[in-house]
Protein backbone atom coordinates (compact mmCIF):
# COMPACT_ATOMS: atom_id res chain seq x y z
CA UNK A 1 0.00 0.00 0.00
CA UNK A 2 1.65 3.60 -0.78
CA UNK A 3 2.42 6.02 2.07
CA UNK A 4 0.01 8.49 2.14
CA UNK A 5 0.12 11.76 2.71
CA UNK A 6 -2.40 14.77 5.07
CA UNK A 7 -2.49 17.53 2.31
CA UNK A 8 -4.22 20.63 1.35
CA UNK A 9 -5.18 21.11 -1.96
CA UNK A 10 -5.73 24.22 -3.53
CA UNK A 11 -8.06 25.23 -6.57
CA UNK A 12 -8.48 28.80 -8.78
CA UNK A 13 -11.91 28.53 -8.80
CA UNK A 14 -15.58 26.26 -7.08
CA UNK A 15 -14.86 24.95 -10.76
CA UNK A 16 -11.15 23.85 -10.10
CA UNK A 17 -12.35 21.87 -6.68
CA UNK A 18 -15.74 20.39 -8.11
CA UNK A 19 -13.64 18.90 -10.98
CA UNK A 20 -11.58 16.75 -8.40
CA UNK A 21 -14.08 14.73 -7.70
CA UNK A 22 -13.39 13.26 -11.12
CA UNK A 23 -10.15 12.06 -10.06
CA UNK A 24 -11.50 9.55 -6.85
CA UNK A 25 -9.62 11.08 -4.36
CA UNK A 26 -9.83 10.56 -0.89
CA UNK A 27 -10.28 14.55 0.15
CA UNK A 28 -12.57 15.25 3.12
CA UNK A 29 -15.74 17.28 2.25
CA UNK A 30 -16.14 18.88 5.14
CA UNK A 31 -12.87 20.51 5.00
CA UNK A 32 -13.86 22.59 1.36
CA UNK A 33 -13.81 26.15 1.73
CA UNK A 34 -12.17 29.37 0.71
CA UNK A 35 -9.38 30.70 2.28
CA UNK A 36 -7.77 34.20 3.94
CA UNK A 37 -5.95 34.01 0.31
CA UNK A 38 -9.04 33.54 -1.45
CA UNK A 39 -8.36 30.30 -2.84
CA UNK A 40 -10.87 27.17 -2.51
CA UNK A 41 -9.12 24.47 -0.80
CA UNK A 42 -9.73 21.33 0.52
CA UNK A 43 -8.02 18.94 2.28
CA UNK A 44 -7.46 15.01 1.63
CA UNK A 45 -5.33 11.87 2.28
CA UNK A 46 -3.57 11.14 -0.74
CA UNK A 47 -0.21 9.54 -1.92
CA UNK A 48 2.93 11.12 -3.61
CA UNK A 49 1.86 9.94 -7.08
CA UNK A 50 -1.36 11.32 -6.59
CA UNK A 51 0.11 14.51 -5.36
CA UNK A 52 1.98 14.96 -8.24
CA UNK A 53 -0.85 14.35 -10.86
CA UNK A 54 -2.85 17.11 -9.33
CA UNK A 55 0.38 19.24 -9.92
CA UNK A 56 -0.12 18.37 -13.27
CA UNK A 57 -3.24 19.84 -13.46
CA UNK A 58 -2.39 23.22 -12.05
CA UNK A 59 -3.16 22.50 -8.49
CA UNK A 60 -1.31 23.39 -6.11
CA UNK A 61 -1.19 21.23 -2.98
CA UNK A 62 0.48 21.50 0.63
CA UNK A 63 1.91 18.38 1.62
CA UNK A 64 1.53 18.54 5.84
CA UNK A 65 2.20 15.71 7.55
CA UNK A 66 2.62 11.85 6.79
CA UNK A 67 -0.87 9.17 7.87
CA UNK A 68 0.79 7.78 10.84
CA UNK A 69 1.80 10.75 12.57
CA UNK A 70 -1.87 11.62 12.61
CA UNK A 71 -3.33 7.57 13.38
CA UNK A 72 -3.87 7.36 16.77
CA UNK A 73 -6.62 4.99 16.78
CA UNK A 74 -4.50 1.82 16.96
CA UNK A 75 -2.35 3.51 19.95
CA UNK A 76 -4.94 5.12 22.08
CA UNK A 77 -7.82 2.29 22.29
CA UNK A 78 -8.67 1.25 25.89
CA UNK A 79 -11.16 -1.66 26.54
CA UNK A 80 -14.16 -0.87 28.78
CA UNK A 81 -13.64 -2.26 31.97
CA UNK A 82 -10.54 0.04 32.29
CA UNK A 83 -12.35 3.34 30.65
CA UNK A 84 -15.05 2.89 33.54
CA UNK A 85 -12.65 2.24 36.66
CA UNK A 86 -11.05 5.22 35.42
CA UNK A 87 -14.31 7.21 34.87
CA UNK A 88 -14.99 6.17 38.37
CA UNK A 89 -11.97 7.09 40.28
CA UNK B 1 -10.14 10.90 36.71
CA UNK B 2 -10.86 10.54 32.77
CA UNK B 3 -10.71 7.75 30.70
CA UNK B 4 -6.71 7.54 29.57
CA UNK B 5 -7.97 6.38 25.82
CA UNK B 6 -10.62 5.45 23.43
CA UNK B 7 -12.92 2.77 23.94
CA UNK B 8 -12.74 -0.07 21.85
CA UNK B 9 -15.90 -1.25 19.59
CA UNK B 10 -16.36 -3.78 22.02
CA UNK B 11 -15.79 -1.29 24.80
CA UNK B 12 -18.68 1.03 23.28
CA UNK B 13 -21.38 -1.98 23.55
CA UNK B 14 -20.10 -2.53 26.90
CA UNK B 15 -20.63 0.59 27.69
CA UNK B 16 -24.33 0.63 25.93
CA UNK B 17 -24.83 -2.77 28.02
CA UNK B 18 -23.74 -0.43 31.50
CA UNK B 19 -26.08 1.95 30.59
CA UNK B 20 -28.88 -0.13 30.65
CA UNK B 21 -28.19 -2.35 33.75
CA UNK B 22 -27.02 0.44 35.91
CA UNK B 23 -30.02 3.09 34.93
CA UNK B 24 -32.65 0.84 34.03
CA UNK B 25 -35.53 3.14 35.02
CA UNK B 26 -34.09 5.26 32.36
CA UNK B 27 -32.52 3.60 29.82
CA UNK B 28 -33.68 0.27 27.41
CA UNK B 29 -31.49 -1.20 25.12
CA UNK B 30 -32.69 -1.62 21.72
CA UNK B 31 -31.07 -4.30 19.43
CA UNK B 32 -30.65 -3.19 15.86
CA UNK B 33 -32.63 -5.92 13.52
CA UNK B 34 -29.77 -6.08 11.40
CA UNK B 35 -25.74 -6.87 11.87
CA UNK B 36 -23.00 -5.44 10.80
CA UNK B 37 -21.64 -7.16 7.73
CA UNK B 38 -18.88 -8.99 9.69
CA UNK B 39 -21.53 -10.23 12.34
CA UNK B 40 -21.71 -7.77 14.85
CA UNK B 41 -25.12 -7.27 16.86
CA UNK B 42 -25.22 -3.09 16.83
CA UNK B 43 -27.32 -1.49 19.44
CA UNK B 44 -28.95 1.42 20.25
CA UNK B 45 -29.94 2.79 24.11
CA UNK B 46 -33.04 5.04 24.73
CA UNK B 47 -33.08 7.33 27.59
CA UNK B 48 -36.30 8.29 28.75
CA UNK B 49 -38.71 8.42 32.27
CA UNK B 50 -42.17 8.31 31.42
CA UNK B 51 -44.60 7.99 28.50
CA UNK B 52 -47.15 9.15 26.54
CA UNK B 53 -46.71 11.52 23.62
CA UNK B 54 -43.71 13.13 23.31
CA UNK B 55 -40.38 14.40 20.71
CA UNK B 56 -37.85 12.22 20.04
CA UNK B 57 -34.79 12.95 19.42
CA UNK B 58 -31.74 10.31 17.40
CA UNK B 59 -28.20 10.80 17.71
CA UNK B 60 -25.72 8.88 15.92
CA UNK B 61 -22.32 8.29 15.18
CA UNK B 62 -19.26 6.41 14.21
CA UNK B 63 -20.71 5.95 10.89
CA UNK B 64 -17.15 6.64 9.11
CA UNK B 65 -14.84 4.21 11.08
CA UNK B 66 -11.76 6.63 10.86
CA UNK B 67 -13.84 9.56 13.00
CA UNK B 68 -13.25 8.18 15.73
CA UNK B 69 -14.05 10.24 18.67
CA UNK B 70 -17.74 10.48 18.20
CA UNK B 71 -18.79 6.93 19.19
CA UNK B 72 -17.01 7.80 22.60
CA UNK B 73 -18.96 11.43 22.89
CA UNK B 74 -22.07 9.65 22.71
CA UNK B 75 -21.63 7.04 24.86
CA UNK B 76 -20.43 9.86 27.53
CA UNK B 77 -23.09 11.95 27.25
CA UNK B 78 -25.23 8.96 27.44
CA UNK B 79 -23.81 7.61 30.57
CA UNK B 80 -23.22 11.56 31.91
CA UNK B 81 -27.03 11.89 31.37
CA UNK B 82 -27.90 8.97 33.28
CA UNK B 83 -25.48 9.75 36.49
CA UNK B 84 -27.10 13.32 36.25
CA UNK B 85 -30.93 12.58 35.87
CA UNK B 86 -30.24 9.78 38.65
CA UNK B 87 -28.33 11.98 41.18
CA UNK B 88 -30.54 14.73 40.73
CA UNK B 89 -27.73 17.22 39.38
CA UNK B 90 -26.87 18.95 36.50
CA UNK B 91 -23.71 18.95 34.37
CA UNK B 92 -21.14 20.89 33.78
CA UNK B 93 -18.64 21.41 31.10
CA UNK B 94 -16.00 23.56 31.62
CA UNK B 95 -17.50 27.07 31.41
CA UNK B 96 -20.95 25.59 30.58
CA UNK B 97 -23.10 24.72 33.66
CA UNK B 98 -26.78 22.95 32.72
CA UNK B 99 -28.72 22.78 35.53
CA UNK B 100 -30.85 20.00 37.20
CA UNK B 101 -33.94 20.83 35.79
CA UNK B 102 -32.64 20.74 32.32
CA UNK B 103 -31.31 17.35 32.67
CA UNK B 104 -35.00 16.02 33.98
CA UNK B 105 -37.00 18.03 31.39
CA UNK B 106 -34.86 15.98 28.61
CA UNK B 107 -35.11 13.01 30.32
CA UNK B 108 -38.89 13.51 31.43
CA UNK B 109 -40.08 15.05 28.46
CA UNK B 110 -38.47 13.65 25.29
CA UNK B 111 -36.84 10.19 24.03
CA UNK B 112 -33.69 10.49 23.61
CA UNK B 113 -32.65 7.79 21.30
CA UNK B 114 -28.45 7.11 21.15
CA UNK B 115 -26.86 5.09 18.16
CA UNK B 116 -23.17 5.72 19.11
CA UNK B 117 -21.36 3.24 16.41
CA UNK B 118 -23.03 2.75 13.19
CA UNK B 119 -20.32 0.95 11.69
CA UNK B 120 -18.39 -1.18 14.19
CA UNK B 121 -16.89 -3.11 11.53
CA UNK B 122 -14.72 -0.20 10.61
CA UNK B 123 -14.01 1.03 13.96
CA UNK B 124 -12.21 -2.70 14.88
CA UNK B 125 -10.46 -2.22 11.49
CA UNK B 126 -9.46 1.35 12.29
CA UNK B 127 -8.12 0.24 16.18
CA UNK B 128 -6.27 -2.94 14.67
CA UNK B 129 -2.33 -2.54 14.41
CA UNK B 130 -2.94 -4.26 10.90
CA UNK B 131 -5.56 -2.54 9.87
CA UNK B 132 -5.85 0.91 8.52
CA UNK B 133 -6.06 3.54 10.77
CA UNK B 134 -7.76 6.13 8.08
CA UNK B 135 -10.11 3.89 6.71
CA UNK B 136 -13.38 6.05 5.99
CA UNK B 137 -16.01 3.17 4.77
CA UNK B 138 -18.05 -0.16 6.52
CA UNK B 139 -16.13 -3.69 5.76
CA UNK B 140 -18.41 -5.34 2.96
CA UNK B 141 -16.18 -7.38 0.76
CA UNK B 142 -18.07 -6.19 -2.10
CA UNK B 143 -17.97 -9.39 -4.28
CA UNK B 144 -17.05 -9.11 -7.79
CA UNK B 145 -15.19 -5.76 -6.98
CA UNK B 146 -12.01 -5.10 -6.60
CA UNK B 147 -12.08 -3.31 -3.45
CA UNK B 148 -13.69 -3.30 -0.30
CA UNK B 149 -16.01 -1.14 1.60
CA UNK B 150 -19.13 1.37 1.39
CA UNK B 151 -19.37 4.82 2.43
CA UNK B 152 -22.73 4.62 4.34
CA UNK B 153 -23.03 8.59 4.37
CA UNK B 154 -23.39 7.97 0.82
CA UNK B 155 -25.91 5.28 0.69
CA UNK B 156 -29.16 6.71 1.66
CA UNK B 157 -31.82 7.05 -0.40
CA UNK B 158 -31.41 10.71 -0.95
CA UNK B 159 -30.70 11.80 -4.99
CA UNK B 160 -28.75 8.35 -4.54
CA UNK B 161 -28.87 7.95 -8.89
CA UNK B 162 -27.59 11.56 -9.48
CA UNK B 163 -24.14 10.60 -8.46
CA UNK B 164 -23.81 13.76 -6.99
CA UNK B 165 -20.37 13.35 -5.32
CA UNK B 166 -20.28 10.08 -5.20
CA UNK B 167 -18.68 7.80 -7.07
CA UNK B 168 -19.23 3.85 -8.27
CA UNK B 169 -16.11 2.54 -7.93
CA UNK B 170 -15.51 -0.10 -5.14
CA UNK B 171 -12.19 1.56 -4.53
CA UNK B 172 -13.29 5.25 -3.98
CA UNK B 173 -13.72 6.66 -0.25
CA UNK B 174 -17.34 7.45 -1.22
CA UNK B 175 -18.01 4.74 -3.05
CA UNK B 176 -22.40 4.72 -2.70
CA UNK B 177 -23.00 1.05 -2.90
CA UNK B 178 -25.07 -1.00 -4.98
CA UNK B 179 -27.99 0.57 -4.29
CA UNK B 180 -29.51 3.01 -1.80
CA UNK B 181 -29.10 1.12 1.34
CA UNK B 182 -27.88 -1.62 0.12
CA UNK B 183 -25.86 -1.49 3.05
CA UNK B 184 -27.08 -2.62 7.01
CA UNK B 185 -25.44 -0.10 8.55
CA UNK B 186 -28.07 2.26 6.56
CA UNK B 187 -30.47 0.12 6.47
CA UNK B 188 -30.65 0.34 10.49
CA UNK B 189 -30.80 4.01 11.19
CA UNK B 190 -33.71 4.07 9.02
CA UNK B 191 -35.40 1.52 10.80
CA UNK B 192 -34.48 3.98 13.78
CA UNK B 193 -36.60 6.48 11.91
CA UNK B 194 -39.21 4.12 10.65
CA UNK B 195 -40.12 2.76 14.17
CA UNK B 196 -39.71 5.62 16.28
CA UNK B 197 -42.11 7.41 15.05
CA UNK B 198 -41.65 10.33 17.29
CA UNK B 199 -38.51 10.88 16.63
CA UNK B 200 -38.23 14.81 14.71
CA UNK B 201 -34.86 15.68 15.64
CA UNK B 202 -31.26 13.62 14.47
CA UNK B 203 -27.66 14.62 14.86
CA UNK B 204 -25.43 12.92 12.82
CA UNK B 205 -22.00 13.27 14.15
CA UNK B 206 -19.01 13.08 12.42
CA UNK B 207 -15.29 14.75 12.54
CA UNK B 208 -13.57 17.05 11.29
CA UNK B 209 -13.58 20.85 10.52
CA UNK B 210 -15.57 22.41 13.76
CA UNK B 211 -19.00 22.81 11.52
CA UNK B 212 -22.89 22.34 12.41
CA UNK B 213 -24.30 21.45 8.77
CA UNK B 214 -27.74 22.13 8.13
CA UNK B 215 -29.96 21.11 5.10
CA UNK B 216 -29.79 20.71 2.14
CA UNK B 217 -26.29 19.40 0.77
CA UNK B 218 -26.67 18.31 -2.65
CA UNK B 219 -27.07 22.23 -3.64
CA UNK B 220 -27.49 25.70 -2.50
CA UNK B 221 -30.85 25.93 -0.59
CA UNK B 222 -33.62 28.69 -1.83
CA UNK B 223 -37.05 29.27 -0.21
CA UNK B 224 -39.46 30.74 -2.74
CA UNK B 225 -39.78 27.89 -5.67
CA UNK B 226 -41.49 24.65 -3.73
CA UNK B 227 -41.67 23.25 -7.35
CA UNK B 228 -37.87 23.09 -7.62
CA UNK B 229 -37.09 20.40 -5.57
CA UNK B 230 -35.22 17.06 -5.36
CA UNK B 231 -38.33 14.96 -6.51
CA UNK B 232 -38.96 17.22 -9.41
CA UNK B 233 -37.48 15.65 -12.66
CA UNK B 234 -37.70 18.31 -15.07
CA UNK B 235 -34.51 19.31 -12.88
CA UNK B 236 -32.66 16.28 -13.28
CA UNK B 237 -28.60 17.02 -14.46
CA UNK B 238 -29.12 20.16 -12.86
CA UNK B 239 -28.28 19.60 -9.38
CA UNK B 240 -24.89 19.87 -7.56
CA UNK B 241 -23.65 23.03 -8.54
CA UNK B 242 -23.15 25.87 -5.81
CA UNK B 243 -23.34 28.65 -6.82
CA UNK B 244 -24.93 28.62 -10.07
CA UNK B 245 -28.44 29.78 -11.22
CA UNK B 246 -29.91 27.07 -12.23
CA UNK B 247 -31.03 25.22 -9.46
CA UNK B 248 -31.80 25.37 -5.92
CA UNK B 249 -33.00 23.17 -3.74
CA UNK B 250 -35.93 24.08 -1.96
CA UNK B 251 -36.66 24.38 2.14
CA UNK B 252 -39.79 26.16 4.03
CA UNK B 253 -38.24 29.57 5.44
CA UNK B 254 -39.53 28.28 8.81
CA UNK B 255 -37.97 24.61 8.63
CA UNK B 256 -34.66 27.01 7.62
CA UNK B 257 -35.17 30.09 10.31
CA UNK B 258 -35.19 26.93 12.70
CA UNK B 259 -32.32 25.10 11.62
CA UNK B 260 -30.03 28.13 11.49
CA UNK B 261 -31.31 29.36 15.05
CA UNK B 262 -30.79 25.82 16.61
CA UNK B 263 -27.60 25.48 15.24
CA UNK B 264 -26.67 29.24 16.46
CA UNK B 265 -27.43 28.14 19.48
CA UNK B 266 -25.66 24.81 19.53
CA UNK B 267 -22.74 26.64 18.55
CA UNK B 268 -23.31 28.32 21.40
CA UNK B 269 -23.54 26.22 24.13
CA UNK B 270 -20.39 24.47 22.43
CA UNK B 271 -18.43 28.01 22.58
CA UNK B 272 -19.48 28.38 26.05
CA UNK B 273 -17.32 25.59 27.34
CA UNK B 274 -13.72 26.60 26.07
CA UNK B 275 -14.28 29.02 23.69
CA UNK B 276 -14.15 27.36 20.10
CA UNK B 277 -16.66 28.40 17.76
CA UNK B 278 -18.07 25.86 15.56
CA UNK B 279 -19.87 27.49 12.41
CA UNK B 280 -23.33 26.97 11.32
CA UNK B 281 -23.74 26.68 7.45
CA UNK B 282 -25.75 24.36 5.26
CA UNK B 283 -24.12 21.05 4.41
CA UNK B 284 -23.15 21.78 0.34
CA UNK B 285 -20.38 23.78 1.52
CA UNK B 286 -18.45 23.92 -1.77
CA UNK B 287 -18.39 20.82 -2.34
CA UNK B 288 -22.26 19.27 -2.20
CA UNK B 289 -23.19 15.70 -0.88
CA UNK B 290 -25.86 13.21 -2.40
CA UNK B 291 -26.67 10.13 -0.48
CA UNK B 292 -26.38 11.58 3.19
CA UNK B 293 -28.14 11.00 6.63
CA UNK B 294 -29.28 14.89 7.16
CA UNK B 295 -30.38 14.97 3.67
CA UNK B 296 -32.10 11.56 3.95
CA UNK B 297 -33.71 12.52 7.00
CA UNK B 298 -35.26 15.57 5.94
CA UNK B 299 -36.58 14.99 3.03
CA UNK B 300 -38.48 11.67 4.02
CA UNK B 301 -41.52 14.14 5.15
CA UNK B 302 -41.52 15.76 1.57
CA UNK B 303 -41.72 12.52 -0.19
CA UNK B 304 -43.92 10.34 2.26
CA UNK B 305 -46.77 13.12 3.77
CA UNK B 306 -47.56 10.36 6.75
CA UNK B 307 -43.76 10.21 7.95
CA UNK B 308 -42.86 12.86 10.62
CA UNK B 309 -40.66 15.92 9.76
CA UNK B 310 -36.81 15.59 10.96
CA UNK B 311 -34.96 18.37 11.83
CA UNK B 312 -31.26 17.19 10.88
CA UNK B 313 -27.70 17.72 11.38
CA UNK B 314 -24.13 16.82 10.69
CA UNK B 315 -21.97 17.96 13.53
CA UNK B 316 -18.49 18.04 12.07
CA UNK B 317 -16.16 17.84 15.51
CA UNK B 318 -12.78 18.57 16.04
CA UNK B 319 -9.97 19.66 13.92
CA UNK B 320 -8.69 16.22 12.85
CA UNK B 321 -9.94 12.76 12.51
CA UNK B 322 -7.82 11.49 15.80
CA UNK B 323 -7.11 14.10 17.67
CA UNK B 324 -4.77 12.74 21.09
CA UNK B 325 -6.96 11.85 23.87
CA UNK B 326 -6.44 14.75 25.75
CA UNK B 327 -7.76 16.91 23.13
CA UNK B 328 -10.42 13.98 22.74
CA UNK B 329 -12.09 14.81 26.37
CA UNK B 330 -12.40 18.74 25.07
CA UNK B 331 -14.25 18.12 22.02
CA UNK B 332 -16.37 15.49 24.10
CA UNK B 333 -17.04 17.84 26.54
CA UNK B 334 -18.00 20.80 24.28
CA UNK B 335 -19.95 18.16 21.70
CA UNK B 336 -21.89 17.39 25.14
CA UNK B 337 -22.99 20.57 25.96
CA UNK B 338 -24.05 21.44 22.26
CA UNK B 339 -26.24 18.06 22.20
CA UNK B 340 -27.88 19.48 25.59
CA UNK B 341 -28.76 22.40 23.24
CA UNK B 342 -29.84 20.37 20.50
CA UNK B 343 -32.62 18.29 22.62
CA UNK B 344 -33.60 21.05 24.65
CA UNK B 345 -34.43 23.05 21.29
CA UNK B 346 -36.55 19.72 19.95
CA UNK B 347 -38.72 19.86 23.14
CA UNK B 348 -41.99 21.86 22.70
CA UNK B 349 -42.53 23.67 26.20
CA UNK B 350 -45.94 24.25 25.54
CA UNK B 351 -46.23 20.48 24.49
CA UNK B 352 -44.61 19.41 27.56
CA UNK B 353 -46.16 21.27 29.86
CA UNK B 354 -50.03 20.50 28.97
CA UNK B 355 -49.20 16.42 27.86
CA UNK B 356 -51.10 14.08 30.17
CA UNK B 357 -53.28 16.98 31.43
CA UNK B 358 -56.54 17.87 30.53
CA UNK B 359 -55.80 20.18 28.17
CA UNK B 360 -53.79 17.79 25.97
CA UNK B 361 -56.63 17.78 23.26
CA UNK B 362 -56.28 21.27 22.88
CA UNK B 363 -52.65 21.05 21.59
CA UNK B 364 -54.05 20.99 18.11
CA UNK B 365 -56.16 23.78 18.28
CA UNK B 366 -53.59 25.78 20.22
CA UNK B 367 -51.16 25.33 17.47
CA UNK B 368 -53.39 26.27 14.56
CA UNK B 369 -54.59 29.07 16.59
CA UNK B 370 -50.56 30.60 16.45
CA UNK B 371 -50.06 29.63 13.20
CA UNK B 372 -53.40 31.00 11.46
CA UNK B 373 -54.19 34.07 13.68
CA UNK B 374 -51.49 34.80 16.30
CA UNK B 375 -48.43 34.41 13.66
CA UNK B 376 -50.23 37.06 11.45
CA UNK B 377 -50.11 39.96 13.47
CA UNK B 378 -47.09 41.93 14.57
CA UNK B 379 -48.35 41.81 18.67
CA UNK B 380 -49.06 38.21 17.98
CA UNK B 381 -45.68 37.26 16.62
CA UNK B 382 -44.17 39.11 19.46
CA UNK B 383 -45.73 36.80 21.91
CA UNK B 384 -45.01 33.68 19.94
CA UNK B 385 -41.12 34.76 19.91
CA UNK B 386 -40.92 35.99 23.78
CA UNK B 387 -42.60 31.75 24.10
CA UNK B 388 -40.13 30.54 22.10
CA UNK B 389 -36.99 32.92 23.75
CA UNK B 390 -37.75 31.49 27.42
CA UNK B 391 -39.57 28.29 26.97
CA UNK B 392 -36.82 25.56 28.12
CA UNK B 393 -37.09 28.26 31.38
CA UNK B 394 -41.20 27.94 31.74
CA UNK B 395 -40.81 24.05 30.98
CA UNK B 396 -38.57 23.73 33.51
CA UNK B 397 -40.59 26.12 35.91
CA UNK B 398 -43.55 24.69 35.39
CA UNK B 399 -41.90 20.96 35.92
CA UNK B 400 -40.98 21.57 39.01
CA UNK B 401 -44.02 23.15 40.88
CA UNK B 402 -47.51 21.22 40.57
CA UNK B 403 -49.22 24.25 41.87
CA UNK B 404 -47.90 26.67 39.50
CA UNK B 405 -48.60 24.34 36.61
CA UNK B 406 -52.71 23.62 38.13
CA UNK B 407 -52.79 27.40 38.23
CA UNK B 408 -51.04 27.40 34.39
CA UNK B 409 -53.73 25.26 33.75
CA UNK B 410 -56.71 26.70 35.18
CA UNK B 411 -55.36 30.21 33.42
CA UNK B 412 -54.60 28.70 29.92
CA UNK B 413 -58.24 26.62 30.40
CA UNK B 414 -60.02 30.00 30.45
CA UNK B 415 -58.49 31.67 27.39
CA UNK B 416 -58.46 28.83 25.48
CA UNK B 417 -62.63 29.13 25.75
CA UNK B 418 -62.68 32.34 24.52
CA UNK B 419 -60.00 31.45 21.76
CA UNK B 420 -62.87 28.60 20.89
CA UNK B 421 -65.06 31.19 19.60
CA UNK B 422 -63.14 33.20 17.54
CA UNK B 423 -63.94 32.06 14.53
CA UNK B 424 -67.58 32.13 15.70
CA UNK B 425 -70.62 34.45 14.88
CA UNK B 426 -70.38 35.54 18.33
CA UNK B 427 -66.89 35.45 19.83
CA UNK B 428 -66.36 35.85 23.32
CA UNK B 429 -64.35 38.81 24.87
CA UNK B 430 -61.46 38.73 27.43
CA UNK B 431 -63.44 39.35 30.58
CA UNK B 432 -60.96 40.84 33.61
CA UNK B 433 -61.78 37.59 35.20
CA UNK B 434 -59.53 36.00 32.85
CA UNK B 435 -57.10 39.47 33.06
CA UNK B 436 -57.00 38.83 36.80
CA UNK B 437 -56.00 35.05 36.76
CA UNK B 438 -53.30 35.19 34.18
CA UNK B 439 -52.03 38.34 35.74
CA UNK B 440 -51.71 36.44 39.18
CA UNK B 441 -49.50 33.78 37.29
CA UNK B 442 -47.40 35.76 35.32
CA UNK B 443 -46.91 37.59 38.72
CA UNK B 444 -46.00 34.23 40.06
CA UNK B 445 -43.15 33.62 36.94
CA UNK B 446 -41.51 36.42 37.12
CA UNK B 447 -41.13 36.28 40.67
CA UNK B 448 -39.76 32.94 40.22
CA UNK B 449 -37.73 33.25 37.03
CA UNK B 450 -34.52 34.96 35.78
CA UNK B 451 -33.94 38.51 35.10
CA UNK B 452 -34.55 38.05 31.31
CA UNK B 453 -37.75 36.05 32.02
CA UNK B 454 -38.74 38.91 34.33
CA UNK B 455 -38.31 41.36 31.62
CA UNK B 456 -40.54 39.43 28.93
CA UNK B 457 -42.90 38.60 31.51
CA UNK B 458 -42.86 42.32 32.24
CA UNK B 459 -44.30 42.83 28.51
CA UNK B 460 -46.52 40.75 28.16
CA UNK B 461 -48.46 41.60 31.79
CA UNK B 462 -48.45 45.43 30.17
CA UNK B 463 -50.30 44.11 27.09
CA UNK B 464 -52.37 42.01 28.78
CA UNK B 465 -54.67 44.47 30.15
CA UNK B 466 -55.22 46.12 26.87
CA UNK B 467 -57.05 42.90 25.78
CA UNK B 468 -59.69 43.34 28.37
CA UNK B 469 -63.36 43.63 27.36
CA UNK B 470 -62.35 42.95 23.47
CA UNK B 471 -62.12 39.82 21.54
CA UNK B 472 -58.59 38.23 20.72
CA UNK B 473 -58.50 39.35 17.26
CA UNK B 474 -59.20 43.15 18.21
CA UNK B 475 -56.95 42.75 20.89
CA UNK B 476 -54.18 41.84 18.81
CA UNK B 477 -55.18 44.40 15.89
CA UNK B 478 -55.23 47.20 18.61
CA UNK B 479 -51.78 46.29 19.79
CA UNK B 480 -50.30 45.78 16.21
CA UNK B 481 -50.92 49.00 15.40
CA UNK B 482 -50.09 50.62 18.77
CA UNK B 483 -46.25 49.19 17.76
Amino acid sequence: MARKFFVTVMGNSKRALIDLQKADLDLFQATSRVNEQKQFVIEGLLSLEEVGKLVEQGYRVLVEEEQSKRARAPRETIEFQQWIKQMEE
Amino acid sequence: MPPSGYLSASGIEACLQFIASNFPSIAQLIVLPESSIEGRTIRAVKLAKGSGERRGVLLIGGVHAREIVNPDTLVTFALKMCQAYSAGTGLTYGGKVWEKGIIKLIIESSDLFILPLVNPDGRVFVQSPSGDAMWRKNRNPNPGQPCKGVDINRNYDFLFTSGIMTSTSSCSDVFKGTSAFSEPETRNVRHMLDTYTNICCMADVHSYSELILHNWGDDDSQTTDPTMNFQNPAFNGLRGNPGDTLYKEYIPADDLNFMVNTGNKIRDAISAVRGRVYTVEPGVLLYPTSGTSKDYAYSRHFVDASKRKVIAYTIETGTEFQPTHSEGLHIIDEVSSGLIQFCLNCICAVETTFTATELAGELTFMRAFRDEEMLRSVAGRKFVRLLEDHSVELAVMFMGDDRLRKQLLESTKGIVEVLRTSKTAKPKTIDSKIVSAADKLLKTVADKGSPELKKAVGEVSRDLKQFKGKTVADGLKELSRKK
